[in-house]
């Protein structure tokens, strides 16, 4: 990677951290006032080339500049029609947890919990004793990928390429065999049960954004592999 | 005698043979699990059951009696066209102790939900701006946190939907469009419905041998700054009325309660509408307690309650009052 390129991905990376914290943070808990101030001070990019993300932004964008009264409660009763729901059928609302996308009855706490935590603990991670639910959350998985964004950015800031091109594989490994792997269902799901555009627009910004992260992943990577092979014929001939 | 008389031993059986088991009938049988989920169509939002304003509004007084005549002064209020922070206010100032856990704004958002209120936005809104959106206004165009972006190509702007702020290649969050509610003809024939003499004149002469109880009551909450419970129930629950069948101040206190003659503020207040019914007439005829006590004064009494009445009272009146 050249100097350039390296000052270019540093900005590419910490904005993907910043969307994943972002995306993480909505679907944790509820809005509260400070994100609530937060989002109508925001800009939201309105041409970023990815159809999905644009409408997103528009739809999140226009649900905040048509609201008046009490927008907290009423995303708080949303929050829990598009993520808790009121039936005990598995097909009450869009379960925010990989176990029930990927087990056939669509129980929590299955093969992929125990999956995705082998991961976090392979990374040194812990769940805090305030987190009362599984560790397939979407929160916490979005969560995962900002922190190797993170640890991505130090590497590079500190100029260690090999353990930064490492970490941008793990992100992608993870983005491939979980995050991708049943998102896109919980995003369907994410069109039927909320009733504000808010959420609406939250399921098909992080749809979006992370089948837009995996195309820049595959191109940064294969950039990286090409490079590699490059320097190898390149020593070869000397 | 054989050991075995019902059934035969199959010497042939052989355990290790292949009984031809259907494995993909076993509840066992483990299979790769592929999405995407074979029952996904199962995964839908009913559709809502449509009903009429004036079912929706019943529904929601019905869900909240003992908010029913403060969900009906927010429509009242809204007569005439207000912003949401005026009716929020009057309301407030109406019903200062609500014991809600709703809001005086979240009233109005059910209220406008159920159709007994209606948004009216564009020029007649506008000719009255709410206040407090232009300092929102400046809050939303001052400084601005940008969302960082994933990595992407921006163009050119794109027509923003109503309701944004085009700056280019950026959308932001601009104030709602000034708006004023206004009641429906749904919510004013609630109104009219519900807030209504004659609600409570029936309601008090459906046993009319009570009607010295629900006078006693409706003259004590008349009283300046109205009247404890402690108070009604000492007035009312000692009363041989009030024997046989057993009745305690709750009951009366229900009845004019739901049809809006008395309200709680932090004593119990007779409202304009009690007020004007103490003020009818209605009482005037009624028989005193103690004559209402004598079963061989219940002409004007209905056949039920002079057989209740008949059964067992007949104590001497000892008004409390």
């Amino acid at each position: 990677m050249s100097h350039d390129q390296e000052i270019g991905l540093v900005d590419v990376l910490r904005g993907r951290r910043a969307t994943y914290q972002f995306l993480s943070r909505l679907f944790r808990t509820e809005v509260d006032q400070e994100l609530y101030d937060t989002l109508v001070s925001m800009r939201f990019p309105a041409n970023t080339g990815n159809p999905l993300v644009d409408e997103g932004y528009r739809m999140i964008c226009g649900y905040l500049s048509q609201a008046s009264g009490d927008v907290l409660t009423e995303l708080a009763v949303d929050y829990v029609r598009a993520f808790i729901g009121s039936g005990n059928d598995g097909f009450s609302a869009a379960y925010p947890y990989e176990s029930v996308y990927t087990s056939p009855k669509r129980l929590m706490m299955q093969d992929a919990r125990d999956e995705v935590l082998v991961l976090y603990r392979a990374a040194g991670l812990a769940k805090q004793e305030s987190w009362k639910e599984g560790e397939d959350h979407i929160a916490l998985e979005l969560e995962f990928e900002q922190i190797l964004c993170e640890r991505a950015i130090a590497a590079l800031e500190e100029g260690d390429e090999d353990a930064c091109r490492a970490l941008l594989l793990s992100q992608r490994n993870f983005l491939e065999d979980h995050l991708l792997a049943w998102y896109p269902m919980m995003a369907a799901d994410l069109q039927k049960f909320p009733r504000t555009d808010f959420y609406k627009g939250l399921g098909k910004l992080t749809d979006g954004f992370l089948r837009n992260d995996r195309e820049f992943l595959d191109a940064v990577l294969s950039e990286d592999e090409a490079d590699a092979s490059e320097d190898g014929e390149k020593a070869e001939v000397a | 005698m054989r050991d075995v008389e019902a059934f035969v031993i199959d010497d042939d059986f052989d355990p290790l043979a292949d009984l031809d088991l259907d494995e993909g009938e076993r509840d066992d049988a483990e299979a790769d699990y592929l999405p995407p989920i074979p029952d996904a169509d199962k995964s839908v939002v009913p559709p809502p059951v449509e009903l009429s304003p004036a079912e929706r509004i019943e529904k929601l007084l019905a869900g909240m009696p003992g908010q029913q005549f403060r969900l009906l002064r927010a429509v009242g209020l809204c007569a005439e066209p207000r912003t949401l922070e005026e009716a929020a206010a009057a309301l407030d100032e109406a019903h200062p102790s609500p014991t809600s856990v709703y809001s005086s704004v979240q009233v109005i958002q059910l209220l406008e939900r159920a159709g007994a209120l209606e948004r009216l936005e564009g020029e007649e809104a506008e000719s009255a701006p709410a206040e407090g959106e232009d300092a929102r206004a400046t809050e939303a165009m001052g400084e601005s946190a940008d969302a960082d972006v994933a990595p992407s190509a921006a163009g050119d702007g794109e027509a923003s939907t109503e309701g944004e702020e085009p700056e280019g290649d950026f959308i932001s969050v601009t104030p709602a469009p000034p708006c004023r509610y206004q009641a429906t003809q749904a919510g004013l024939d609630a109104i009219a419905a519900h807030v209504n003499e004659d609600r409570i004149v029936q309601k008090i002469v459906e046993e009319k041998r009570y009607l010295p109880i629900f006078q006693r009551v409706l003259e004590m909450t008349a009283r300046e700054g109205g009247c404890p419970t402690k108070e009604l129930d000492a007035a009312v629950d000692g009363d041989p009325l009030c024997a046989e069948p057993r009745r305690f101040c709750g009951f009366f206190r229900g009845k004019l309660e739901e049809t809006g003659a008395i309200e709680w503020r932090d004593t119990w207040t007779i409202t304009d509408l009690g007020r004007s019914v103490l003020a009818s007439g209605l009482f005037d005829a009624a028989p005193s307690a103690e004559d209402a006590a004598d079963p061989s004064s219940l002409g004007a009494a209905t056949s039920s309650d002079a057989a209740s009445a008949v059964e067992g009272v007949a104590a001497p009146s000892s008004s409390v009052r």
